[in-house]
This record gives C-alpha cells, structure tokens and sequence, in this order.
C-alpha cells in the first residue's frame, strides 16, 4: 500500500473503549452459594420426602422405548424456552463484533479510530423472532472526509456481520451525515446486493478483508 | 653413552610418518623422544644427527615434518634444564637459519616460541633475543604466510613477553625492538584467533611499557599501536559454523575495547574516531562507540580525560537532549537500570541513552573535584531547557540528576540551581530573591500558569532530582548519612514542594487522573527518602493519600473500585508505610478512617469493596492485630444489634471471610503466633458467632467461622494443642462449656449446626495430640446415633459425616472397632436382592461407609483399599440396580477434597507453630484411581446400565487433578465417546459436562488419541452446541454444555489440520448458533465460524 491517506489519525486508548460493563452484583452471595452447592453434592441420601422424586445428577433408569414419545419435545419446548434467560442482540453485542477489526492502513482497530461507535449503531428487532424481519443499522465515520478506503471498511464490517449475526438480520451500513464527501455514492454501494455479493467475488479484495477481520476478538 | 636401547632413527620416521594424518599418534612418538632426553638416553647433538638426513631432504614436506618433529620434541621437553645453554644456542642458531625456509617456517616458528620459554634461553647470552626478534622483522612477512604460521609468530611474541618481562623492561632498546617486532607482526592480521592474541598482546604493551612522547620512536609506536587495533573498530564477526577455536564476536570486542582503553596517550586518536563513529545509525555499533568509550574514560588518566572532556560532553550531551527518554522512570529509585547491561540488548536504541548517561556521570565523578568547570559547564550548557517546562526539560533534568547522585556538592549545586526562582522556583513559589527579577517575571509571567500537561511534566521532572537524593544517599557512608541530610539543599524546598503537589493533588479537576497518579508517586517517593521528611510532614502526605482515598469512596460512582487514581493512592501507601511510625500514621490516618466509613455502610456490595481496600492495606502483623480486634467489636455489635437477621448473617460472613483472607496474607508473607489469639480473640468472637447461631443457623456461616477458627488453631504453638483440644472436646462433646468456648449444648445428644466449627478446630490440631477421654466405639457410635437423626438437613448430616472421618483419620488408633461395623454395613448391602428396595435408613449407612473409607485412604490404611476393593466388587456384581447406582455415585467422595482435609496454607512450607495437622498421604488419590478406573471401563462394556459407570466417572473427574487424568487418557477416551452418543433418555448434564471437559484434556494433551474419531465427534459436537436437546421438559444441554461443545470444537479445528474438508458443512451447522439465547454461546459460535473462514 502508499502512502497512508490519513497518516495521523487520533487514536482511543482500548481502555476508554465502551464495554459491556458487568453490573456490579454481589460477588460473595454466589460465592457462597457455590460453597452451600459443593458440600450439598456430597451427600448421598436423597431428601427423606423427596426419596422418589428425581435426582438432578441420576439419570433416569427407564427404558429406551418407554419414554420416546415425539411429542414430548414439541409439548415441553414452550416451557423450556422460558427457562432460559434471553440475551438480546444489542448494540454492544454489535460493537463488539466489529469494534475489533482492523484498520486497513493502520495497525490499530476500527473502534480506537473511532470509525465505529456504539452511539451510531442501532438494532430493531422484529417482532415475532422467527418470521419477522430484525435490522441493524450502522453509521461509519471515516477518519477523514476524503477517505477513500470508506467503502473497503463498510464491506468489512459487512463480510463481519454477516458472518456472525442469524440469518435474520438485514444489515444497513451508512457513512455518518456530514462525514465524507462522496457521501452517497459510497452508501450506495455498500447497500447495493450485487455490488456487494461481485466485491465478495474478488479474491484479491476478499484477502485484505480477510486481513482486516484476523483481529477479530 | 650408553647406545640407546630405542631404535632412534625409527620413532623420528614413525613420527614423521603419521603427523600429517593422525598428530594425536604423532605426538606420543615425539614425547618418547623427549623421554629419552630428559633422562639423558638421547643428547642433543645424537638427536639433531639422527634427524640430519631428513633434516635436509630435498623434498619440502619431509624437511618440513622433520622440523616439526624438532619442535614437537622441544615442547614436550617443556623447558626443561636438560638443554643446556649451549644446547639452546646452538639450536637457536640452526632455527634462525632455517627462516628463509619457507616450508618449514611454521614450525621453525613453533620451535623458537617453545624454546625461548626455556630455562637455559638466557637473552642476552649469544645476543639471543635480540637475533630473535631482528630475525624476525627481517626474514618473516607476515602477510605472505598462512593463519597458523602467523599464529606461532605471535606465540614468540607472547612467550617472550612472559618469560623475559623484566629483561624487556630493563633494557630499553630490547623493549623498543620488541614493539617494533609486534607492529611487524600484527599488521594486516585478519584470522581472529591471531587478532585475540595480537589484542592481548597490544594491550599488555600498553601496561607494561612507558613511552615517552616526547620520544620521535615512541610517538611513532603509539601511533601504529593504535592503529593496528583501531582499524578493526568496530568489529562485526559472525563465527563460522564449524569454528574449532569457539571465539565469540563478544571476545573480540571486548579484547579490542580492553586494548583501546588500556593507553591514555591514545586519547588524542581514540576519543575523535570514536565521537566520528558515533553517528551511525546502527544501535548496536553505537553500543560498542559508548562502551568503548565509557571504558576509557575509566580507564584513562585523569589529566587526559580533563583534557577532553569538553569535546566529549558536546558530543555525548545531543544523544540525550535529542531523543525520546521515556525509557528513564520517574517513580523509580534509579535513574540508570540496575543490571541495564544484560536486560537490555544491544540492538535496543534505549541502551544508547542509558550509556551516554553512565559516561557522562563518569566523567564527572572523575573530575568533580579537580575542575569545577564541568559542573558550571554541563549546568550552563542546560540552562535554557529549564527555564521554563518545554520539551528538552526531561532531557536535561535527568542529566542533572544523574551527575547530582554523585556528591553532595553536586547535588546540592544542582538543587539550588534548578529551584532557582529564574528556574523551577517560580512554579513551586519560590520567593523572589530580587526585584531586578521584576523584568524577567514580565518575560515569564505568562508561563507561570502551567497548563496540565506541562504541570504533568514538572512532576515527573521532580521525580528526577527526588531519584537523585535517593540514589546519593545510597552511596554515602555512615558519617556523610547525617551531615547529608541536614545540610542537602533539598531540605530548604521541602515545604515548597510540599505545597505545590499537595495542591496540585487536591486543586486539579478529577478528571485529570494521569496527573493525580504522578502526584502521588512522587510523593511516595518523597514519602520514602530516607532522612527526609519529619513525622508531620509524612503525617501530612499520608492524610493526603487518605483524602484521596475517601474522596473516590465517596463519589460512589460506576465502578469506582478501579479508578486508577485510587489505586496508585493505595498502592503508595503501602509502598510508603516502611517503618513503625509509618504503621501507626497509616493505621490512624487511613485506616481507621476506612473502619469509620465501613461502620456507616449499608450498601453490602460497597461494604465489601472497602473491606477489600483495608485488605490492601493489610500488610503487617500489626496492623491486621488492630484490625482484628476492631473488627472483632463490630462483629459482636452485629450480633448484638437490632437489624434483620439477613443482613446481619451477611455483614458477620463478609466481615470473617476477609478476616481470614488477611490472616493468610499477612502469614504468608511473615509468620506469627497466634497464642495470645486464642485467649482475646475466641471466646468473644465464639460469642457472638453462637449468639448470631441461635437465631439463624447459616451453614455459609458455620463454613467461613470455622476457616478462621481453623487457622488460628494451626498457627497456635503445637505445645498448647493438647489443651486446645480439650477444649473444644469439652465444649462440645459435653454439655458443660470450656473457658475459652461457651456452648453449653451437646453436640452428640442433638445436632447442632456448629459442629461445622468444631470440625475445622480439631481438623488443625496438630495430629500428635490425643483426645484423652477417647474411646474410639463409643465416641463414633454417638456421632453415628446422631447422623441418623439427621436425615433431611443434608448439609448438617455432611458435617456430621466430617466429624467422624476426622476422628476416624486422626485420632481413632484401633481400627478394629470400625472394621466390625463396616463388616456389618458391606454385609447387608451384598444381601440385597433385585427386589429390594432401599430406605433412607439404607442410605445414610452407606454414607457412614463410604466415609468411614475416605478416612481410612486419606491415610493410607489397608483397611481403607480393602474396602474401596469391596466397593468395587458390589459395584459388579450387586443384583440391586439402586445399590449399584448408589456405589457408583459414592465413589465421588473417595475423590473429593475438603478443606479439613487439605493444607489450606499452601503458601508457607514450613509452619511457625511446629504444627502438622493433616494425617493425608501423598498419591492416595491415585492408588484408588487406579483400582476403581479399571473396573468402571470394564462394568461399563459389559453391562446395560452403562450410564452408571459413566456417571460414576464423570464425578470422580470432577474432582480428579489433571496429572493423575493425564496417563489414563486412553482408557476414557472410549466412555467419553459412548456418553456423548447416549440416547437422551439416558443421557444428563452430570455425564455431558465431564465428557466434554474430559475430551478437552485429552485433545489438549495429545491429539493422537482422537485423531481417528473426528469424523464422528465434529457433528455429535455442533448437535450438542446449536441445536437444543429436551427430555421430559428439561433442557440437556444447558447454555454450560453447549458452550463446552464449542470450545472442543475450536480446539479441534484449532490443533488438527486437514479439517477443510468439514469446513462447508460446520460453517452451515453453526448458523442457529448465532442466534442462540445466551450471548456467550453466541461469541463462541462467531469465534469457530471466523476460525473456519480462514481455514483453508
């Protein structure tokens, strides 16, 4: 590559980064919980009125034939799904995906240029999970207004996206208003299909994104 | 004479015959030779005579083979007095000839080196040397002869110089001819095992002889020394690969640099070529220019390197004033690395730096005291970049500081300057001494008002002369110590500086966090100088560290235990609290202060990170004895006070925990006795823990109490055990109360909770001890009796069960007791029949059985393996599903360690107290591994019920270390892969999770064993990761088992090559993965596609 286009950019210290912040829960409750846990698993003797009730750690003496009813699974699916909390797909979630990858011309990350940034991402989800569409929307800021490597980023974030996020999801990727002059010819051509599914075609392109995404966390 | 018995003629043809092919052989023919001389069987001239006819053969190689017999000969005579002098006349004469002969001459060479080592070599005897070395200069060129005959010129030389040192000395135009005959033979030289020795030569030249430069021969000598060694500067040798001599690029170097540095008169040549090659641009040349010249500035005269200095320090200064010197630390205590020569490689542009420092500081130690023009100078010559903070200020101070650390005159010139009100005075408010400075405040006046970065660079700067002060103090002895601390300049701007980072520390806006930590290194730092401060002056900067402390406490904001400002304040507290007055200021200022804070805390999440910063600062004996005893007043204000019992139980827990936490720490750092502990810390604490008991039993409780109680216990002097054990049997096992523990119930009439206190108490009694009243059957069968009773409090039953293997393991000394019981126990379960079905009762016997055993392999008893063989039987051969089933799921506790049964102070070897607690053999674990292991794989292929043998296992490898796991690998390996392909119906969390973990060990330990199973594991593994496995309404693979499958596969696809081939079909498995309910799932699944996309 030349020269670099934008050879002194500004730089975000990793660390002043958004993350996903665990909410500061009470260390010590599940602490002492697990303790309660380990002495609890060494006993053997089930509960005296829980004697023929099962046994979490048992698996159950029955037959094979008895028990494959195949309605079970269907009957018993709404009930589980419930069992397990849900972690939405959210905007960090995204940031996350994304704010590692690689700056072409720079050794340093998408999210330390500030090119990505968790305000300018946005998540719809539909809503009915399975048939309804959900979208994410990202606005990119390049470095500098005349960035002509916009389009190569766009196109990473997008093989990135795609790669990782269900099948449900449309992504839109925009350059941020104001932040670039041939504004929307390259949203344009991040947002158009065949562009995208030809750029995908070339091996040479194909091998700088896959450069670019190595980073990957 | 007597006519030789040895044939002469045939050792010289023998000899002559095989030097060139084996010189090994050779030389055992030529020391014969030598033999037959030194016990006067052979003369001289009867040798010379034997050798004449190949002595002089026409035909080169003969004659040359015979010389080398010649002086093979004469070096294994190894100088021997048999020669006479006129012996070695006559031979020198015949050598000397010989140098016109060109195929000898390396060994007419040779010959000469040895013999003027011999006793009879008398030098000025027939002109000897001095025919020698004319000889030489006249006949030998060194440039037309091959390596090895250089090298014997050299020996001559060598020789010589170790053999007839004085003689050189004395005598003048010897000496001259001498270094006339070195030049001769050094010039041109290129082999580097020659140039060592040329070096070495050179340099022994320097020392041994004056020259005097007034002298037009001695000039010209000094001029072709040096230039024979400096034209190889610097030298850049790569060894070849097959080097029989081993000489390293670092040899020649460092010889170079000894011959280079060992002349002062080279000094006029030496520093200009050197400064000259200074610049360039390779680091590791640049290295050996400074270490070279570092070397001679040591090594030189002090009136030459007077002389040049100036030139070097105007050659030396730019190196540092014109690079980036981040490399220099300013909350270190050094300003020059320790050991910077072997941490930091040449090829490091930073070595530069770091030299260019010591040369300078050198330079000025040297000189200090004859001129004091280079301290005016250097201080002159820096002047402008102090004036105000700009960017050669780092630069310039840390050359003050460095030559600063020299003397106290030193030091104390450049304190006064550098807090001159022109110079630094004016930010820390140094009073204007005059008011003609009245135009220069005008100048300045602007940049009075530092902005924050360059506030942030005048701290660090300080650091720099702070680092000074330290460094200096280290050098001076005991007299200087005092007259230094209260006579250094320093002192007159303590209160200055005080001042100014107090300000700056408390004044700037919390956002500035990089400036508040510089702050407060430098006040540590100021904190530590040893003589420095007074009581209240540390008074003040430890209340300074407080506020800080509080201050962030108080914001409450997100997070606010990582704040970074905060931990440098702890941080340099700790740093800062080095002696006993500084303990008590810390305790008083900061911790008491935290304690204060706690007291008023009700949030139990900002409660415990405040715990957590008194821990921090937990860092001596004396202070966790003054926490102790505060907190030990809060706790029984806890159990005393009104509040929910919830939150009391969870203060009390928090509060112990900790406790126990430092008590660790602070043993592991430096031991102590916990005698005095027993008697004013327990019988309060005991106290309130049954007060708090009484009306609600919490077994996390029990557990934490117990941990604490237990380690006292172990740190109590082993000779107070015995009585420390009758205590707590009498507290306990009676219903009358021990002076030190008041519980006045009975722990074997009723179950009590506490007994989980008692447990870890007598578990660290020191196991020499003896419960005196001990009848092991009657002590057991009472605890038994009240097991019994305990039949839905499992965790209180498990306590109980404790309590038994503890007496049992330690302190039951006739095992036949419990040999009948257990007899009884296995008997019953072996009767059962298919039908039968089990009690509770059943139960609980068999709980009292396995852990009977457990204590009994813990110490490695016979009864003990017995037992586990008995297990094992059953296991096979049991009728009743249920039995089996509960043997196979008992097998866990054989495995499973306990804290009463573990050291819980891996950290310190060897215990203060002489206590040993534990009665645990090493490899207990895998003695029984290797007796069940086997009969679990073998039940398991030939049985139906196979899911409990794999359940059996998998609990066993929970609870197993990974070195014992790791030779067995082979034998799992089979089981993992029948569990994980189970129907469901048999399948569970239990077995998917120790599979999953197992074949993790295995891949990650050596992929061979499931190279051959890959094509079946990858799909069982992404079904088990993506999709979702129900039976009767209960989720299989939890978010834990799928997240497991993932990894296995990323390792997989990680380790293995030649996976492309499942690349398509995983890509496509993994996508219901993305959308998983559970966000790390999620992660992983993205982290195995994107692995995938790059396979190829």
């Amino acid at each position: 590559m030349s020269d670099p286009i934008n050879a002194n950019p500004t730089i975000i210290d990793v660390s002043a980064l958004p993350t996903r912040i665990s909410a500061s829960s009470d260390k010590s409750k599940s602490r002492h919980d697990e303790l309660f846990e380990r002495v609890l698993s060494l006993s053997l003797a089930p509960k005296k009125h829980s004697l023929n009730i099962d046994n979490l750690t048992l698996p159950d003496l029955v037959s094979d034939i008895e028990m494959e009813s195949p309605t079970e699974d269907e009957l018993s699916d709404a009930i589980v799904e419930e069992s397990e909390d849900e972690d939405l797909i959210d905007e960090q979630e995204i940031f996350d995906l994304i704010s590692t990858i690689s700056d072409p011309e720079h050794p340093l990350t998408l999210a330390q240029l500030a090119v990505v940034n968790l305000e300018d991402i946005k998540v719809t989800h539909g809503v009915n999970k399975k048939t309804d569409i959900s979208e994410v929307l990202i606005k990119i800021t390049p470095t500098i207004t005349h960035c002509s490597l916009a389009t190569l980023i766009g196109l990473g974030i997008r093989v990135r996206l795609e790669r990782c996020l269900p099948p449900r999801f449309r992504i839109r990727i925009f350059i941020k208003e104001g932040t670039h002059q041939s504004e929307n010819q390259v949203n344009k051509q991040l947002n158009d299909k065949e562009r995208v599914a030809a750029a995908c075609e070339n091996s040479q392109l194909l091998t700088v994104i896959s450069q670019m995404l190595s980073t990957c966390k | 004479m007597v006519e030789s018995i040895h044939n002469i003629p045939t050792l010289i043809n023998q000899f002559i015959a095989t030097v060139d092919t084996d010189s090994e052989v050779s030389s055992t023919y030529s020391e014969q030779l030598a033999e037959l001389i030194v016990e006067g069987e052979l003369t001289l001239l009867q040798f010379i005579q034997k050798l004449g006819p190949s002595l002089t053969s026409d035909t080169d190689a003969i004659r040359s083979r015979s010389v080398n017999c010649l002086s093979s000969t004469l070096g294994s005579l190894n100088g021997s007095s048999k020669l006479t002098k006129q012996d070695v006349n006559v031979i020198v004469d015949f050598l000397l000839s010989k140098l016109d002969d060109k195929a000898c001459l390396q060994y007419s060479l040779a010959a000469l080196s040895t013999l003027v080592k011999f006793r009879n070599f008398v030098p000025s005897l027939n002109d000897n040397l001095k025919r020698l070395l004319n000889a030489v200069i006249s006949e030998y060129d060194p440039k037309k002869n091959l390596a090895r005959t250089r090298y014997e010129s050299f020996n001559i030389l060598s020789n010589t110089l170790s053999a007839h040192k004085d003689y050189l000395i004395t005598h003048q135009d010897l000496g001259d001819l001498f270094v006339k005959n070195f030049i001769h033979v050094a010039s041109g030289e290129k082999d580097p095992r020659n140039l060592l020795v040329s070096f070495e030569l050179n340099t022994a030249i320097n020392q041994i002889f004056t020259f005097d430069e007034t002298n037009e021969l001695h000039k010209e000598f000094l001029t072709d020394l040096f230039d024979v060694a400096f034209c190889y500067f610097p030298i850049s040798f790569t060894p070849p690969a097959n080097d029989p001599y081993k000489i390293t690029a670092h040899q020649l170097k460092e010889k170079l640099r000894a011959t280079i540095s060992s002349q002062t008169l080279f000094a006029k040549d030496s520093f200009s070529n050197l400064i000259e090659k200074l610049t360039s641009t390779n680091p590791v040349i640049r290295n050996d220019v400074l270490k070279t010249l570092l070397q001679c500035v040591e090594n030189y005269s002090r009136e030459t390197v007077e002389e040049y200095w100036l030139t070097l320090w105007n050659a030396l200064k730019f190196e540092i004033l014109h690079n980036d010197v981040s490399i220099f630390k300013s909350h270190l205590n050094e300003i020059i690395p320790s050991e910077y020569e072997s941490n930091i490689d040449d090829n490091d542009d930073n070595k530069t730096l770091i030299l260019t420092l010591v040369i300078i500081s050198e330079l000025f130690q040297k000189l200090e005291e004859s001129s004091s023009t280079i301290q005016e100078t250097i201080i002159g010559d820096l002047k402008e970049n102090l004036v105000s903070i700009k960017d050669k200020s780092k630069q310039s101070i840390i050359i003050l500081a460095a030559i600063a650390s020299q003397s106290i005159h030193s030091f104390n010139k450049v304190v006064e300057f550098v807090f001159s009100y022109g110079n630094w005075g004016k930010y820390v408010n140094v009073e204007n001494p005059s008011t003609e400075a009245e135009a220069i405040e005008i100048d300045t006046n602007e940049d009075l008002v530092l902005n924050i970065a360059k506030q942030r660079d005048l701290v660090d700067n300080l650091g720099f002369i702070f680092t000074s002060y330290f460094q200096l103090f280290e050098k001076l002895d005991k007299n200087e110590v005092n007259v230094f601390a209260e006579n250094n300049k320093l002192v007159d701007f303590k209160d200055h500086l005080l001042i100014f980072l107090g300000q700056l520390l408390t004044n700037s806006s919390s956002m500035e966090k990089t400036l508040k930590c510089k702050v407060i290194q430098q006040l540590t730092k100021l904190v530590t100088l040893p003589l420095f401060l007074n009581q209240n002056e540390n008074e003040l900067i430890f209340s300074y560290f407080r506020d800080v402390i509080i201050g962030v406490i108080s914001s409450n904001t997100l997070n606010w235990e990582k704040d970074i400002v905060l931990k440098e304040a702890i941080s340099g507290s700790i740093y800062a609290i080095d002696n006993d007055k500084k303990i008590d200021l810390a305790i008083r200022l900061i911790i008491t202060n935290l304690l204060d804070l706690l007291e008023n805390t009700t949030d139990s999440v900002t409660f415990n990170k405040i715990l957590d910063i008194i821990g921090d600062l937990c860092i001596n004996y004396r202070i966790l004895e003054m926490l102790s005893v505060r907190l030990l007043n809060r706790l029984i204000a806890i159990s005393q006070s009104d509040k929910d019992i919830e939150i009391k139980v969870n203060l009390f827990q928090n509060i112990v925990e900790s406790l126990t936490k430092w008590f660790t720490k602070v043993q592991t750092s430096k031991q102590f006795l916990t005698n005095s502990w027993y008697h004013n810390f327990l019988p309060k604490f005991f106290e309130s823990v049954f007060r708090l008991l009484t009306l609600h039993p919490d077994y996390v409780l029990v557990e934490l109490c117990g941990d604490l109680v237990g380690l006292i216990v172990k740190f109590i002097d082993q000779s107070k055990h015995q009585e420390i054990l009758d205590d707590f049997v009498e507290a306990f096992f009676t219903s009358a109360s021990s002076k030190i523990i008041g519980f006045e119930r009975n722990a074997l009439d009723e179950a009590v909770p506490a007994i989980g206190i008692f447990n870890k108490a007598i578990a660290n009694v020191d196991k020499a001890v003896k419960i005196k009243t001990f009848s092991p059957a009657e002590y057991l069968s009472k605890v038994c009796d009240v097991i019994y009773t305990v039949e839905d409090d499992q965790f209180l039953r498990i306590q109980y069960l404790q309590t038994l293997a503890i007496l049992v393991n330690k302190f039951a000394e006739d095992e036949s007791a419990i040999e009948g019981k257990m007899g009884e126990f296995i008997g019953h379960f072996t009767q059962l029949t298919s039908n039968s079905k089990l009690s509770q009762k059943d139960y609980i016997t068999f709980e009292i059985l396995i852990w009977y055993i457990k204590a009994l392999v813990l110490k490695v008893h016979k009864l003990g393996f017995e037992y586990v063989n008995n297990l094992v039987q059953l296991l096979s051969t049991s009728s009743n599903l249920e039995t089996k089933e509960l043997v196979g799921r008992s097998l866990m506790i054989l495995f499973t360690d306990l804290k009463v049964f573990t050291n819980q102070t891996p950290g310190i070897k060897k215990v203060i107290s002489k206590v040993t607690n534990l009665n645990v053999k090493l490899l207990y674990k895998q003695r029984i591994f290797e007796v069940i292991l086997p009969a679990l794989v073998d039940n398991h292929k030939n049985s139906e019920n196979s899911e409990i043998y794999l359940n059996s296992l998998s609990l066993i490898l929970k609870n197993l270390s990974r070195s014992i796991l790791v030779s067995h690998l082979k034998e799992i390996l089979p089981l993992v892969l029948t569990s994980l392909t189970l129907p469901k119906s048999r399948l569970n969390s239990t077995i998917l999770r120790s599979s999953l973990n197992t074949l993790f060990i295995i891949i990650e330990e050596d992929q061979s064993i499931v190279e051959g199973s890959l094509a079946k594991l990858i799909p069982i593994l992404l079904t088990l990761a993506t999709g979702k496995i129900f039976y009767r309404k209960k989720l299989i693979n939890t978010e834990e088992i799928r997240i497991l499958a993932l990894q296995n596969l990323i390792i997989i696809f990680e380790k293995y090559r030649d996976l492309a081939r499942f690349k398509k079909q995983t890509l496509s498995s993994l996508v219901p993965g993305l959308d998983d309910k559970r966000r790390n799932v999620r992660k992983l699944s993205c982290d195995l596609r994107q692995i995938l996309y790059t396979l190829d």
